[in-house]
């Protein structure tokens, strides 16, 4: 049987960050790696531009079985994972893994690239003061973090938040802003000493999204196609680096359709064992190393399974999301420019205990019926005065940070069950007041009753299950992101991190891996 | 082509009440009536918990009893089905001008809003007492 160096489970951004470092080595990537196989003719101009022209193609859109209509009737679904041609992306995730929770929303992927064919691509760095907890400081990071800015293109802008996303030399220029955003940034400008005095900074995003030429990457064309359309080039997809990465390198294999259901620590190997998911039959692969990089959720199933745990109550993180709506009166009623990314700026903010996340979208380029429900008035209300309020609404979405509770953990079942339990502890609420009361500042009005809450995994950023520890004890890892109790196994996504601050964890899941795959290199 | 069976004849008297309420000059096209049908026939595997057939009989206003179940319960059946119909509707470019400005209409804009919220209390209320007296759920 071959024996390869290293195997990496997964090709999601952990997965594809870790192999970055491994290009020199006999590496083996399995997978499960569902791609789409659709061919999209109608996709070519912002989806009410399309509508204008009557040029909607109903299938791509809304869907032969109604795909876009999921919501409704059926549990949430992110606007990127619910139209027709993006279904892929949680495609047979359900059909293999079964959960069982009574409050917190569950999203996986089995896709090749995983959930970043589907993601924001917010990339933010953490901070030493965000690392409080891990055993691993900025200083660990700080060359993967500029490795990566270099190589997958982060558009962004040095301003009022650099001391928080530091300020960097090789950001791509930030996107273009609505006249929203705009006028808000204006605002902000002339009220800094309030803001900076209650602790509130607005700047902009840092965001995976091609804005300038980039070797082989298109520039974003800002029609917000990405919600319909798999693949899109400008915006960060481990799949395309990936396959970037085996076409230059003949070491790296990458096998699909496996499930790898458990793994064995042998003397001087590792065996992994892996389901194929057309015949169900397992194949046993052998490596000196084993990244594990299935995701949070998918990784913990790996570790519980393989040693057959269906008591240990695994820590899980996830943050916590409301939404803000807010609205500015000036702008009722304004011919909309449809052409920026959804994610305009950022508010970043304090109480005496946390900091808080809040990034400022504009509704514009998912479908109308994906909001348009949640407006207060009847429906013939809403579609009256739809029109006019969009053009003049800002929404919010504010991130809690989360740290080890003992109610909200994950364990595996003896039937193959992933059993989730989150309690809400946290009163979401009064952060939200702050922020309305100030933005009044800025002309921008809402109501306390307005605002959102989210269930409990609605962030997508599942971490924390198998968290990294200076002495680290069962189903922990340590600096290095090695699993407990075994020589050789690592663990490279968000199940390393202790705790989950208030920021999009992806850039620094990728750096992190980044650096294990280099700690995994050098030893062998 | 298969004759319609009784619960697809319910969807389409359904369909056309419901849209002649929410859209009196425009014209419900034959591929909203089948897209409304197929939903309604997937939804409705969910359980009935609003007498939609009842509205109809006695011609209630539908605006206002949908209205009113919303915010008691967003996941009535009635919201769900007129959620439908809007995606349904909102990709069609006879009904462009109901989801986008083509000019800047600010006064327009706030007066619409100001006589909308308070057409909606009014309607809030008309739900409330259609819903009571003809023992809608
Ligand atoms: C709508 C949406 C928006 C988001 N926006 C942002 C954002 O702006 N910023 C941000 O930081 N994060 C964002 N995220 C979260 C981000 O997508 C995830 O944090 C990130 O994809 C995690 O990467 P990963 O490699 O750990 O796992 P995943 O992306 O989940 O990849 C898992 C991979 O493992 C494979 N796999 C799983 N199980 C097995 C198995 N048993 N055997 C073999 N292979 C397996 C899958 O095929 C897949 O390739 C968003 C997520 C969503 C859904």
């Amino acid at each position: 049987m071959e024996l390869f160096d290293v195997i990496i489970v997964g090709s999601g951004p952990s997965a594809v960050s870790a192999l970055a470092s491994l290009k020199n080595k006999r590496v083996l990537v399995l997978d499960v790696g569902i791609v789409s196989d659709s061919v999209t003719h109608s996709l070519n101009d912002s989806i009410s531009s399309l509508k204008k022209k009557n040029e909607i193609n109903f299938s791509e859109v809304i869907g032969d079985n109604l795909e876009s209509l999921n919501n409704i009737n059926h549990e949430y679904l992110s606007p990127k994972v619910k139209a027709p041609l993006m279904r892929y992306i949680s495609n047979k995730f359900n059909e293999f893994n079964k959960f069982k929770t009574k409050n917190f929303f569950v999203l996986g992927s089995y896709a090749k690239g995983g959930l970043s064919n589907a993601w924001g691509g917010g990339s933010m760095r953490y901070t030493n003061e965000d690392l409080a907890g891990f055993p691993i400081s900025y200083a660990d990071l700080k060359e993967y973090y500029d490795l990566l800015t270099d190589k997958i293109g982060i558009a962004g802008k040095n301003d009022d938040l650099q001391d928080e996303f530091f300020a960097e030399k090789n950001l791509l220029p930030a996107p273009k802003l609505n006249f929203l955003a705009e006028a808000l940034l204006k605002k902000y400008k002339k009220k800094l000493r309030f803001f900076h005095k209650n602790n509130l900074f607005i700047g902009f995003p840092r965001s995976a999204y091609i804005t300038s030429t980039k070797k082989n990457r298109e520039i974003y064309d800002y029609k917000g196609l990405e919600f319909f359309k798999p693949y899109t080039n400008s915006i960060y997809n481990s799949k395309l680096f990936l396959e970037e990465i085996i076409n230059e390198n003949a070491n790296i294999t990458y096998v699909h359709n496996k499930i790898v259901t458990t793994f064995a620590e042998k003397e001087n190997r590792i065996d992994v064992i892996a389901m194929d998911i057309e015949s169900k039959s397992n194949t046993i692969f052998s490596t000196k190393r084993l990244i594990l990089a299935a995701g949070c959720l998918n990784t913990s199933r790996i570790v519980l399974n393989s040693f057959k745990d269906y008591e240990t109550q695994l820590p899980m993180l996830d943050n916590l999301v409301t939404y803000i709506p807010f609205v500015n009166f000036k702008f009722i009623g304004k011919k909309e420019d449809n052409e920026f990314i959804p994610p305009q700026l950022i508010l970043l903010t304090k109480d005496s205990k946390n900091k808080y996340l809040c990034s400022m979208y504009k509704l514009n380029a998912t479908l109308c019926g994906d909001y348009l429900m949640d407006f207060p008035l009847s429906i013939k209300g809403t579609l009256s005065a739809v029109k006019y309020l969009v053009p003049s609404i800002l929404i919010m979405q504010v991130f809690y940070p989360d740290h080890q509770k003992s109610k909200n953990f994950l364990k595996l079942t003896k039937d193959g069950v992933i059993e989730i339990s989150y309690e809400q502890e946290e009163k979401r609420g009064s952060i939200e007041k702050k922020i309305i009361s100030s933005f009044r500042k800025l002309g921008f009005y809402s109501l306390s009753f307005l605002v959102k809450k989210l269930q409990p995994g609605n962030s997508f950023h599942y971490s924390g299950t198998l968290p990294m520890k200076k002495t680290p004890s069962k189903f922990q890892t340590d600096s290095e992101c090695r699993l407990f109790g075994t020589k050789n196994i690592f663990i490279a996504d968000g199940s390393v991190f202790p705790v989950l601050p208030a920021k999009n964890n992806t850039f620094t899941i990728m750096a992190n891996a980044m650096r294990i795959g280099e700690i995994v290199n050098k030893s062998l | 082509m298969s004759p319609a069976s009784p619960k697809e004849e319910n969807l389409t008297r359904e369909v056309e009440y419901i849209f002649k309420n929410l859209f009196p000059k425009k014209e419900l096209t034959q591929d909203i009536k089948i897209q409304y049908t197929l939903f309604g026939n997937k939804l409705c595997n969910t359980g009935n918990n609003v007498k939609i057939r009842k509205i109809i009989d006695h011609k209630l206003d539908v605006e206002a009893i949908e209205f009113f179940l919303r915010i008691r319960d967003r996941e009535n059946i009635l919201t769900q089905k007129i959620h439908a119909l809007i995606y349904l509707i909102e990709v069609k470019k006879d009904f462009y001008d109901e989801f986008y400005v083509e000019k800047d209409f600010l006064l327009k804009g706030l007066f619409t809003l100001i006589y909308f919220t308070l057409r909606s209390i009014y309607k809030f209320f008309k739900g409330f007492i259609q819903v009571r007296l003809y023992g809608i759920i």
